[in-house]
């Protein structure tokens, strides 16, 4: 049955500005190569195609002129309660974590894809094909992730490695790495938004921006009737937007 | 002693049993699952040190500062450089492909010469050789066409050219060449420069200022930084244009009009400025009012754009009222726009008293030149390229004996593409110097292959869009791949074989030269706890100490100047306004609204393979682009969701898939650009429809200027 | 003598079997399904499961699906064992040999796609080595495995008493030991069987972030997981007599009576009856409780024709209501009403878990995405029609050399 939420004391999460998401894409730009995702040749089927950050186009289904747009990027919800976790016959992805991100152990996935179907975000990505790389563009690998043989699940970390750095960093300045300051440790999207749309940080650290920003009166989870308790947070001032995040019979 | 057959089963039995007891198979067990991590043809990461070292995007238009994450020495990884003010940390998912387009499929690995159909490598004393040979033969009719807006590579280029007998010098049409031509008309010298900063009031006449239009990454920044998340904005940004656009869809209101009606809804809110009291003693001033007062009311707008007036009005109202509004016009899709309505919408600055102050337009100056005999950055954007082909085509203009193309695409990023390709196989001899087989250098006979920004010392002064004179460093930090050399040298090189003196050896000395001559400029600092938007405001530049700038670029700082030239009052051009502005009838064919985006990448570069995943369905399935339509137009048009159909337009015909798609204006066809490759590789190949190339030019009446900005095209 | 007539001294004592040429024809047929099945097996293995119909959205699709499905016709074998064995009803006899063998086809054939199925199958055993106490798949794959192993204790007595193998008192010997121990291993099977189908089902009952396979529970088990055992021992009696209806028909000889038939299909028919119940307060509450939570209604669960409400009323109707009038009443007595019954009740089960397969995940939960379309390619259906073919062979050969009609004889008498 649906689990409890875990809780760690630091939650990392990311709060997202829709109002700011021109929905130009570099967000998953930078994270394809940071994360070592293979150039797509069929990129166009969008239900092979592997994308740890996707960026959905939002519209309030109104006709011209009164139609709206948003864009919405979506990495992984790091689910406070995961439903992908319990599935897992293998534990090969898992939230036991100080820092509450769940994690995908590449080695130990059997790739039963039973997560795939037990995430409603689609942030589960499976391996269809050995990844192949174009001649030499291998050499641009990054080696802080690991490449990842066909057969197995990934999805987004939230550039997990970045945290090992930034505590890395902390023990050699001398400071507190499991006190870190905010912006010592962002994922890659969050680092490069030319928008600056995305926030990151310590959700439960009052010194981190985030802390403040999920208790906006405008921010809002997907799904959270679900009770995922996800640890991505969004922003919009517009209520339709908001309206989106989740379902809602005719009555609420 | 034979074994006999218990024994037999015996013995295997035993052995099965015993050999459980042994690590045996739990370690055969263990290590397939090893292996299944590590195939031998799965890519291992590269090991080694990690350093961060600075450069700029050359291949993005933003121009964004790069922190280039490298391991063991190999560049991995383009990140925003946070301390560079056009990406203030963030960076386009074109800047992103930097490092993995060194070893994109398209690159051309040596110098080739054409053979027949197909190309033959040839070395480069050979491609020296001949292409001296040939242009030595061409003497006083050598044209050059550059893609690069920002490079001091064109001081070489158009010095080598003119001292070849230059047939013409140009630059690939874009938002600067209009901005240029709009300057001109309007008697100031320099590039208009935008300050979004620090303005709190941004009314976006069709430029795609988040994605396409110049400075697009510090634009962002600007926007956002004043934008906390969840809280009331500190600025107002009103788009308006055909579509519903990347820059729109963040922007507070976005008000529908044609690209064709910009000049007219710039004029509508003059009109209603100009009736709450605005004024001013810039020359021409009265012609304007009356050109305004005549012909532009709100009903004749509304007419022309069916724009309420009370929309306009208010618009009107919220400029007048705020601190720092600032008018910024251009091109939906970064190109085409005739020059009328940008000085329309910069007549809308003067109106409210914007020039050259905190949050307004400055006039920058052009960065000084080193290399004798080149053209200035004004005089090649003076040029028209469209024009110039389609008089080569119809045989007005002589074609020239010989083309050098640098950093461009004209077969394939020019509008009326058939006509253009026409044109330039009436040119004999082309050399191209595209770092990727383009469509352009697939028609060149030499085709001398560009070394990649992260292999070469280049540079990027002063984007178009960008509020302050900037310049920043490109240089090498991966050696060369392929068999690539800088063009620059290549340039030089020739020039030597040529006896012609272009006083320098190599391209790093020119831009050496270059950075020295930025030392003797007034005002100058290096972009580091200040920054250029902070001066602008008012705080103090910091003095540059001269001998450290070389360093300090190549740390990736940027250096910055705030202001503009001393230079005559602009004027209104209004004469230009009268013949080219006109509230007529709206049309009634079908138009084409083109739309740009990075992520597509640039003629130059085709479709970086990473990017393809960026790529909505909407936009690209399988083989074949979308076009958008509202469900309105779609009616009209008998269009069905999904549906093939066939566009038409200068001769053109393209095929598309349609989508419905509600933020479009009604009439309009919105298409996206960048796809339809016919060069380049698998990841921008065949991949849907060059939309620009129904696209017919037209000549703009009062400019002389060639436009593109509202193609009508047939849907069957 | 010929090697025709050795052949025939293989078959069951005093029974009569086609020529050799022509079961050598039957099985040349089916032996291509299966070789083209195979063939799609090593390209799935050597190029990765890409080649197949299966994508991000539907990591589940037809064999899941297939596996669901046959594991729950296969349920026959558990349930008619526990039947026979534990709960002694004697007549059961007659065809629990049929129920066994048809529980290793399902089985060992589910097994064969579901190692297809993993990304890695040189991982597989991880399942043992890492197992998740909390995952329903870890029980299904415990359960599963053991399972098939009791079936394949259940059906080498059977291989056992073939006429010649028999002849040898060691085997002879076994076979009759194994005989004697095999309530125990009846109802090994039975517990085991019970677990993973209830686990089956309960995969999709926890899924609680897909409001359209969620569902409250008992304790740790979601509704699901009985539902999934009730309509699996509900169904599974079904599949044997249509099996057995469809040997008759292909052969053309009686081999157990219309009464063993009849007395199967009216367990299948009890077992559908509870199902219904159940399925129908399950169904109730899912619409009026789970669907509600979630924001979400009725509706909301269907689309367009291939999602559509017909299927829902074609399992909850058509395939539960009419077999049960259909089985449980005095029109079970006619052939066509009790195999019209069967096959309706099988058709419900393979549509109930195709839904939970498919549908659920096609159902958009995220307001702002949209339904989309699974269609299984050649790589799927060749390797699941190949593991058809290799039921059929299994059990033509069975038919052909294994004494597993103890009516047959007396039944086909001139």
């Amino acid at each position: 049955m649906s689990g409890q939420k875990k809780e760690f004391p630091i939650t990392w999460g990311m709060v997202i500005d829709i109002d700011k998401c021109t929905g130009c894409g570099a967000c998953m730009a930078s994270c394809q190569t940071e994360n070592n995702v293979e150039p797509q040749r069929e990129a166009s089927n969008k239900l092979r195609a592997t994308s740890w950050m996707l960026v959905y186009e939002l519209t309030n289904d109104k006709a011209f002129p009164n139609h709206d747009i948003a864009y919405l990027p979506r990495p992984c919800q790091q689910c406070g309660n995961p439903p992908c976790v319990s599935v897992c016959p293998v534990i090969a992805t898992d939230k036991n974590e100080n820092g509450g991100i769940v994690s995908q152990v590449y080695p130990r996935c059997i790739g039963c894809r039973y997560c795939v179907a037990a995430c409603p975000y689609h942030v589960r990505y499976f391996g269809w094909y050995d990844p192949i790389w174009p001649e030499g563009m291998d050499k641009t690998l990054s080696p802080m992730t690991s490449v990842r043989p066909r057969g197995v699940v990934e999805k987004c970390t939230f550039c997990h490695h970045r945290w090992t750095q930034a505590k890395d960093a902390a023990r050699v300045a001398g400071k507190d790495p499991e006190n870190l300051d905010d912006g010592a440790y962002v994922t890659s999207c969050v680092q490069n938004c030319p928008s600056g749309a995305l926030a990151f940080g310590d959700i439960k650290n009052p010194k981190h921006k985030v802390h403040e920003l999920v208790k906006s009166p405008y921010a809002f989870r997907l799904l959270e009737r679900l009770g995922t308790e996800t640890q991505v947070y969004y922003i919009s001032r517009r209520e339709w937007v908001r309206k989106l995040g989740d379902n809602y019979l005719k009555s609420e | 002693m034979g074994l006999d057959r218990r024994a037999f089963l015996g013995l295997v039995a035993g052995g099965t049993v015993g050999a459980m007891f042994t690590p045996i198979p739990w370690k055969l067990i263990d290590d397939a699952s090893i292996w299944t991590q590590n195939w031998p043809w799965i890519p291992r990461v590269p090991k080694g040190q990690v350093d961060y070292v600075a450069t700029t995007s050359k291949l993005c238009p933003a121009g964004e500062g790069l922190k280039i994450m490298r391991v063991a020495g190999n560049p991995i990884l383009a990140g925003g450089n946070a301390s560079h003010p056009l990406s203030c940390g963030g960076v386009s998912a074109l800047a992103r492909s930097e490092v993995y387009m060194l070893y994109s499929p398209a690159r051309i690995k040596s110098p080739m010469k054409r053979n027949g159909k197909t190309f033959a490598p040839i070395t480069w004393e050979q491609a020296l050789v001949e292409m001296a040979e040939k242009l030595g033969a061409a003497k006083g009719a050598v044209a050059s066409i550059s893609g690069d807006n920002t490079g001091t590579i064109n001081e070489v280029l158009t010095a080598l050219t003119a001292k070849l007998g230059s047939a013409g010098s140009f630059m690939m049409p874009s938002e600067a060449t209009t901005a240029a031509k709009a300057m001109k008309l309007m008697g100031v010298q320099g590039q208009a420069g935008y300050d979004f900063e620090n303005a709190d009031m941004v009314l976006v006449l069709g430029a795609d200022i988040f994605e396409t239009w110049g400075t697009s990454s510090r634009n962002r920044k600007a926007f956002g930084a004043n934008r906390p998340a969840g809280a009331k904005p500190a600025n107002t940004y009103v788009y308006v244009g055909p579509t519903r656009n990347n820059t729109a869809a963040v922007c507070d209101q976005w008000v529908p009009a044609a690209a064709a009606d910009l000049g007219v809804v710039a004029l509508g809110i003059a009109w209603h400025l100009l009736k709450a009291g605005a004024t001013s003693n810039a020359p021409g001033f009265d012609t304007f009012k009356a050109v305004v007062n005549g012909g532009f009311g709100p009903e004749d707008v509304k007419r022309a754009t069916g724009i309420a007036p009370e929309t306009l009005a208010t618009i009107a109202k919220a400029l007048a009222s705020a601190k720092a509004p600032l008018v910024v016009t251009g091109s939906p899709f970064g190109q085409g726009l005739g020059a009328a309505p940008v000085i329309a919408g910069m007549s809308l600055n003067m109106l409210l008293g914007r020039i050259n102050k905190p949050g307004g337009v400055s006039m920058l100056p052009e960065l000084p030149s080193v290399v004798p005999g080149a053209l200035t950055r004004a005089a090649m954007l003076d040029g028209d390229l469209p024009a110039f082909l389609k008089g080569v085509e119809s045989g007005k203009t002589p074609a020239p004996k010989a083309l050098l193309i640098y950093d461009a695409n004209p077969a394939y990023g020019l509008p009326e593409a058939a006509t253009m390709a026409k044109a330039l196989e009436k040119i004999p001899f082309k050399v191209s110097f595209s770092s990727f087989m383009d469509e352009t250098a697939a028609l060149c006979d030499l085709v001398l292959p560009n070394s990649l920004p992260l292999e070469r010392y280049d540079d990027v002064a002063t984007p178009y869009g960008s509020g302050f004179c900037v310049y920043s460093l490109v240089r090498p930090i991966q050696k060369p791949i392929c068999d690539t050399k800088t063009t620059g040298d290549v340039l030089l090189g020739l020039a030597r074989k040529l006896s012609i003196d272009l006083k320098f050896d190599n391209f790093q000395q020119v831009i050496k030269e270059k950075v020295a001559s930025l030392t003797k400029v007034s005002g100058g600092f290096v972009a580091k706890d200040v920054m250029p938007w902070q001066v602008a405001a008012g705080k103090p530049a910091p003095a540059l100490v001269g001998g450290d700038l070389w360093k300090a670029l190549e740390a990736g700082y940027a250096w910055t100047m705030v202001g503009q030239a001393a230079q005559p009052a602009m004027g209104f051009a209004a004469e230009v306004l009268a013949k080219a502005v006109k509230a007529g009838k709206p049309a009634t064919a079908t138009v084409l609204a083109p739309y740009a985006q990075l992520r597509t990448g640039t003629p130059v570069t085709g479709m970086p393979c990473q990017d393809l995943t960026m790529v909505p369905d909407t936009e690209l399935k399988g083989d074949t682009t979308f076009i958008r339509v509202n469900s309105e137009t779609a009616k009209a048009l008998s269009l069905k969701k999904g549906q093939s159909v066939k566009l038409s337009g200068a001769g053109v015909d393209c095929q598309a898939k349609v989508h419905i798609f509600e933020s479009v204006m009604p009439g309009m066809v919105a298409a996206p650009l960048g796809f339809g490759h016919t060069a380049f590789d698998y990841y921008s190949q065949g991949k849907g429809a060059n939309y620009l190339s129904l696209a017919a030019v037209a000549e703009e009446p009062g400019s002389g200027l060639s436009m593109w900005i509202a193609p009508e095209v047939k849907i069957a | 003598m010929s090697i025709i007539e050795i052949e025939k001294t293989w078959y069951p004592e005093g029974v009569e079997r086609c020529s050799l040429g022509k079961f050598m024809k039957w099985l040349g047929v089916l032996g291509v399904v299966a070789l083209y099945g195979f063939f799609a097996m090593l390209v799935c293995f050597a190029y990765g499961l890409g080649v197949t119909g299966l994508d991000n959205y539907f990591g589940f699709g037809l064999w899941i699906t297939f596996d669901l499905a046959v594991i729950a016709l296969g349920a026959g074998a558990f349930f008619t064992g526990l039947l026979r064995y534990i709960i002694r009803i004697d007549e059961l006899k007659n065809i629990i040999n049929l129920t066994v063998i048809k529980g290793f086809i399902c089985y060992s054939g589910a097994m064969l796609i579901l190692s297809l199925d993993v990304g890695q199958p040189i991982r597989s055993w991880f399942g043992y080595w890492h197992p998740n106490v909390h995952s329903m798949l870890t029980e299904v794959i415990f359960c599963i495995t053991c399972y098939l192993m009791v079936l394949i204790i259940e059906y080498v007595p059977l291989v056992l008493e073939q006429k010649q193998i028999n002849k040898i008192p060691f085997l002879h010997n076994l076979a009759h030991q194994m005989h004697v121990v095999m309530p125990l291993f009846a109802g090994i099977g039975a517990f085991l069987s019970t677990f993973h189908q209830g686990s089956l089902g309960g995969m999709y009952g926890v899924m609680f972030a897909r409001p359209y396979a969620f569902r409250d529970g008992f304790f740790i088990w979601p509704w699901t997981f009985f539902l999934f055992v009730l309509s699996a021992i509900a169904s599974g009696p079904c599949m044997t007599v249509l099996i057995c209806g469809f040997m008759e028909k292909v052969t053309g000889r009686k081999l157990t009576t219309y009464r063993v038939k009849s007395l199967m299909c009216k367990i299948g028919g009890t077992m559908l009856l509870i199902y219904t119940v159940f399925k129908y307060l399950d169904t109730w509450a899912w619409i009026n409780d789970i669907l509600p939570r979630a924001g979400l209604t009725f509706d909301q669960m269907f689309y367009g024709l291939i999602y559509g409400k017909w299927l829902f009323f074609c399992e909850l109707v058509l395939c539960l209501i009419v077999p049960v009038i259909c089985l449980l009443t005095p029109l079970r007595k006619k052939p066509f009403f009790m195999y019209t019954g069967a096959i309706l009740a099988c058709a419900g089960v393979v549509i109930n878990r195709y839904v939970f397969t498919v549908q659920a995940l096609a159902q958009p939960v995220l307001p702002f995405t949209k339904w989309e379309m699974y269609a299984p390619n050649w790589a799927e259906w060749a390797t699941s029609l190949m593991v058809i073919a290799y039921g059929f062979i299994i059990m033509s050969l069975s038919y052909r050399y294994l004494p597993i009609f103890p009516q047959e004889v007396g039944l086909n008498k001139k």
